[in-house]
């Protein structure tokens, strides 16, 4: 046996009424204040209770889509999201501990705007920002803005000859966007000097972007093999881009359904599935179960080398309250709990002063 | 009745987002019109009526705006704003027995002059107010 390794840190992803397509049909879901503010001062409230690390906002300059290329006219799933910095700043003021973590487009957009957007909400939160620069590939946004066209390809295609060099340039252009926002950064400084930027990471190019330009990487994946396998190659490219003596932090990437009985939360997945018409899947693992069974995929998961979780509350409110509550009593159970954290959002993932 | 004017100085690295500090305050029911000053040069009509959009929600209904720049483009930035913010319907949102949005073309837009040629289908129903008014300097 080795020694056991640090107590996980913690993360929530929100966004609509969960991640289940279905998730705003659920009896407990509030489908009709999704634009309201009541409603994410209370989510992201519930999140600090329970001790997590931060909480992310999910955003993108297009209509929500199931498809990763573009609009799917579907008319059954949550459509219409607010501003992801507005959401962050709007809870600034009312919580005092948690991070607060949106998502840029940084495609279409200028640094500057960027820089100031965050600078902002590190302001407004005495040192709590992060963010997440996300590229965007969809012909649909690029309409938005009418500057150019983008060619339309989906996931499966990256690998293709006549694709590979456009995602590459796509993630290229993000990396050049998150250093003009650090030369920004650089010039007038926000509380944390440089908030801790985050990529969501799914395939080498962006790994690549993150062993270059991020402070945490959040990776999908469906077993501990895959993860294991993710994590050497992200290390290796943090070494080839020179950073090997700086914290990043890998983060496992899953969705989470959590009852508190061995079967009620596969119970309640499967009667989403029902609603929805489909199983559910997704870019990564959908866990469904207890929160020992939880604690026991998040250990394996560690073991094979991630220093903490992002996990995706399949319905709000009720698996966030899971997650906030059921899941850190479970932790602090077998000692695998962090202590209570405060101050900025890079000493609360110990990553030590800005580059 | 007070209003609360956040500046936009884009070249200012040390400047606030008006959005973000305006949607700090949005919980403050004290501050009677939250407007933000915008600076439209170089900048594009959808980011801005999506932030717009999304202030007038989460102050339920108090947003204002005051765009700066050249006339002539500031002229067809507003107009391009509101083509936006028209694109949804009243009844688009249904939120029962299955149904989310009413069409699967919810959002869509088309609008071209001089200065914007763009489409494709706005990210958010406009907040209570609609179009969010113009506030000119002064006016309280």
């Amino acid at each position: 046996m080795g020694t056991a390794p640090p107590p996980p840190h913690l993360a929530v992803a929100l966004d609509g009424a969960g991640w289940h397509p279905a998730a705003w049909r659920w009896p407990d879901a509030r489908p009709r204040e999704l634009l309201r503010p009541g409603y994410w001062i209370d989510l992201i409230r519930r999140a600090e209770d329970g001790g997590l690390d931060y909480v992310t906002i999910e955003d993108s300059l297009g209509l929500q889509t199931s498809r990763y290329d573009g609009p799917d006219g579907r008319v059954d799933q949550v459509r219409g999201r607010l501003d992801a910095v507005q959401v962050a700043a709007l809870a600034a003021p009312a919580t005092s501990r948690i991070g607060l973590v949106p998502t840029a487009t940084v495609t279409h957009t200028r640094p500057q705007d960027t820089a100031r957007a965050v600078a902002t909400l590190d302001r407004l939160s005495d040192g709590r920002a992060g963010w997440r620069p996300q590229a965007s590939n969809r012909a649909d946004e690029a309409g938005h803005f009418g500057r150019r066209t983008l060619p339309r390809f989906d996931l499966a295609d990256i690998d293709r000859p006549e694709i590979a060099p456009v995602f590459a340039a796509l993630f290229d252009e993000a990396g050049d966007h998150v250093e003009a926002v650090r030369r920004r950064w650089s010039a007038a400084p926000p509380p944390q000097g440089h908030p801790p930027v985050m990529v969501l990471a799914h395939a080498t190019v962006p790994y690549r972007l993150a062993a270059r330009a991020a402070d945490v990487v959040w990776i999908t994946a469906f077993d501990a093999a895959r993860v294991r396998a993710i994590v050497a190659e992200v290390r290796a490219a943090q070494r080839a881009a020179g950073r090997a003596g700086e914290t990043l932090h890998i983060f496992g990437d899953l969705v989470v359904f959590l009852d508190a009985g061995t079967g009620a939360a596969k119970a309640r997945k499967d009667r989403l599935d029902e609603l929805a018409g489909e199983v559910f899947h997704t870019d990564t693992l959908v866990f469904a179960g207890s929160p020992a069974e939880l604690a026991d995929l998040l250990a394996e998961w560690q073991e094979a080398g991630v220093t903490g979780f992002r996990l995706r509350p399949g319905a709000l409110p009720h698996d966030l309250d899971a997650i906030a509550g059921l899941l850190p009593a479970e932790l602090a159970r077998r000692g695998a709990l962090r202590p209570p954290g405060g101050g900025t959002l890079r000493s609360r993932l110990g990553l030590g002063a800005a580059r | 009745m007070s209003v609360f004017v956040v500046d936009d100085d884009p070249d200012d690295p040390d400047g606030p987002d008006p959005f973000a500090v305006l949607a700090s305050v949005a919980g403050r029911d004290d501050l009677t019109r939250l407007v933000a000053v915008v600076a439209t040069d170089g900048r594009e009509p959808y980011e801005i009526a999506r932030k717009l959009a999304s202030l007038d929600h989460l102050s339920g209904g108090r947003a204002g705006w005051r765009p700066t720049g050249d006339p002539a483009r500031t002229a067809a930035f507003v107009t391009a704003v509101h083509a936006l913010l028209d694109s949804w319907r009243a009844d688009d949102l249904v939120i029962a027995g299955g149904t989310f949005v009413a069409r699967p073309d919810v959002g869509s837009f088309r609008h071209r002059d001089a200065y914007f040629d763009i489409a494709g289908l706005f990210s958010l129903p406009p907040g209570p107010q609609g179009r969010p008014p113009i506030v000119e300097d002064g006016a309280r």
